[in-house]
């Protein structure tokens, strides 16, 4: 909704009702997105197990609580360790990958393409059986090994979208003028394509990272005797007195969440306009 | 390297793309500091050419010769040719500095001769004011000119260049021609320039070449490929042309000396390129519209077809009169003498010409 519309609307009655009616519909939207996320906050701050209204009185006992519980460190560890080897290893597949299906062509790029995409499209739940059933037929130990390799599985395929789009958008002869100005192959890659997908990189790596830290259904069928983050929380949702506590440690990790993306969203879009560059490029094309 | 007086030379090169012949045996040879064209319609194989003599693509068939030195399998990243893109390419990243110096950067010189290197190109193409300035704050000629020392601070042996003005309007276009052969005969490097733009590439080369159908139909001076075409494409694509289609009627050393248009006995004395003439070819003769005249009576002593204004259009220092001769055919003419009082539509005038203007090409 831009001001310039709403205040020439705004003049007349039909104006007046469409901003009413614009307003409403936003206050929808946001309350179904933000609504949960906010009732959890609110609880976590309620002197009661119950999460029901009326509310009993603050408290930040659920976080004293939450802070002494040994299993939320070490399994919000346990989803770190996972994400940070998953998100490199998913970057590299997906710039290989991308440079392979935009630059050259073969025979069965279309089907190599269509499978790198097909992650993206198959529902994780099936993604997480078909894990299971592999790793158990395949005699490999569940554990943090296997959930990493799934993660893999379904976060590469998005870094290879992002990454192969803005390669189709960079002009496709920068490659070639830097073999014609005597760069190997190996110089064109470090010192004008990468230096280019950087930006890109960087968004990929924010997404992979949170898909990883976040995702619980393919880490739940892969995962063993591990316990990431998101497992944790769902088996101790079955104990109603621990409920408020994972209301309060949810509440952290998504405003910790919030403000390490948001931030990092913030350093890239800085970077980017010392270079001249527009950061919605990534996400939308130029 | 042996010397070579040739900074390229192509002997019978094809190109095919599966069953696609894009180049079809072309040869060519291209002195050393000449600035050289290769002019055609889209399609007709030249870019194809130049990306063979760059080294991005590999000639199916034939030898690529660069400054005498066999070229064939030579990766494009140790030629001695460079490339100004149409896009320009330039690297977004990096400053004008910093793009003009990366050829020489990969070269191994020591920084201080980049450096200098670097500012006497950019002097050359008049940038040296931008060298800190990142290519999207520069304007399109700015980028061109980029381009332009980011190729030449190389010292190619030949410079290439793939339709660079393409993508500027006409005024600065124009600019940028005379700009372009000023720069050529300063650094003296042989250019080897892609357009599609015969005008261009008349302003521009010493000589050039005509290309149709992956084939060269001619290679000459732009004088050369205007008064005496090779072929009815090239008289057609190289400036304005009317083409009478006739038979040869009578033959002297080779060159027609009376021909036939189209029933009418139109008899005139024409030069002809290519092969020799026999008499009972079929030939065109080709008239430059500047080249004829208009006349309210037949005039004595010179070849003329009677006709009929259609139209007289005024063009400012001149006026184009179209005429429909017998046959329905239409002839143009660029008559600096004839006013449009004196012709004008529905008129019935006669056309002449002077038979040393008259060319002939054999179909």
């Amino acid at each position: 909704m831009t001001t310039g519309s709403s205040v020439a609307l705004g003049s007349t009655a039909r104006g007046r009702l469409s901003l009413a009616f614009r307003t409403v519909f936003l206050a929808f939207v946001g309350f179904v997105l933000f609504g949960p996320v906010v009732i959890l906050a609110v609880f976590s701050l309620n002197d009661s197990i119950i999460l029901g209204f009326p509310f009993k009185g603050a408290t930040t006992s659920w976080y004293v609580q939450a802070f002494r519980e040994p299993n939320i460190w070490a399994s919000l560890w346990t989803s770190l360790k996972v994400a940070a080897v998953v998100t490199p290893v998913s970057l590299l597949l997906g710039l290989t990958s991308a440079i392979a299906l935009t630059r050259f062509r073969f025979r069965l790029r279309g089907t190599i393409t269509a499978f790198v995409a097909l992650p993206l499209v198959i529902p994780w739940l099936v993604i997480g059986v078909g894990s299971l059933l592999f790793f158990s037929a395949t005699d490999i130990p569940l554990g943090l090994f296997t959930i990493g390799v799934s993660h893999v599985v379904i976060a590469f395929p998005l870094a290879t979208a992002l990454l192969s789009a803005q390669l189709y958008r960079l002009e496709p002869h920068l490659h070639e003028a830097a073999l014609d100005l005597g760069a190997t192959e190996r110089e064109a890659l470090r010192l004008v394509v990468l230096p280019l997908l950087v930006p890109t990189l960087a968004a990929s790596a924010i997404f992979v990272f949170s898909w990883s830290f976040n995702n619980f259904i393919v880490s739940f069928f892969t995962a063993g005797f591990e316990n990431t983050f998101p497992i944790w929380v769902f088996s101790t949702l079955r104990r109603a007195r621990d409920l408020p506590m994972v209301n309060a440690i949810s509440t952290l990790v998504s405003v910790v969440q919030v403000i390490v993306v948001v931030g990092a969203w913030q350093a890239l879009r800085r970077v980017m306009d010392r270079r001249g560059q527009d950061i919605r490029e990534i996400v939308i094309g130029s | 390297m042996t010397e070579s007086p040739y900074a390229l030379e192509l002997r019978n090169v094809s190109k095919h793309f599966g069953d696609i012949v894009a180049v079809d045996g072309i040869d060519l040879q291209v002195p050393q500091g000449e600035f050289f064209s290769l002019l055609g319609p889209s399609g007709c194989g030249k870019t194809t050419t130049l990306r063979m003599i760059a080294g991005f693509e590999e000639p199916t068939e034939g030898t690529l010769l660069l400054a005498g030195r066999e070229s064939n399998d030579i990766p494009p990243f140790r030629r001695n040719t460079n490339l100004v893109f149409q896009s320009y390419a330039l690297f977004p990243h990096m400053t004008v500095f910093e793009n003009v110096a990366f050829g020489p950067r990969r070269a191994r010189i020591s920084e201080r001769d980049v450096h200098k290197r670097v500012m006497e190109a950019l002097e050359t193409v008049r940038m040296h004011e931008y060298v800190d300035r990142l290519p999207r704050s520069l304007s399109g000629g700015q980028r061109q000119r980029v381009a332009l020392a980011r190729a030449i601070v190389n010292r190619p042996a030949v410079l290439l260049l793939d339709e660079p003005l393409g993508a500027l309007d006409l005024k600065l276009r124009k600019e940028m021609q005379l700009e372009l052969k000023r720069i050529q005969r300063e650094v003296g490097i042989c250019f080897v320039y892609v357009t599609h733009d015969q005008e261009e590439a008349m302003t521009m080369s010493d000589r050039l070449a005509v290309m149709n159908r992956g084939r060269i139909e001619q290679v000459g001076s732009p004088e050369e490929v205007y008064h005496r075409p090779a072929t009815r494409f090239v008289a057609e694509f190289i400036g304005e042309a009317n083409l009478l289609d006739g038979t040869v009627e009578a033959v002297e050393q080779g060159a027609p000396t009376r021909v036939s248009v189209a029933g009418d006995t139109v008899t005139t004395v024409a030069s002809c390129a290519g092969a020799p003439c026999e008499v009972g070819d079929r030939v065109s003769l080709v008239l430059r519209p500047e080249h004829l005249h208009l006349h309210r009576d037949r005039p004595n002593g010179v070849p003329a077809m009677p006709g009929r204004v259609v139209e007289a259009i005024f063009q400012g220092s001149l006026i184009r009169f179209v005429i429909e001769g017998p046959d329905r055919r239409r002839l143009s003419v660029l008559d600096t003498t004839a006013s449009r009082d004196q012709a004008a539509p529905g008129d019935a005038v006669w056309v002449s010409w002077l038979p040393e203007w008259v060319h002939a090409v054999v179909e």
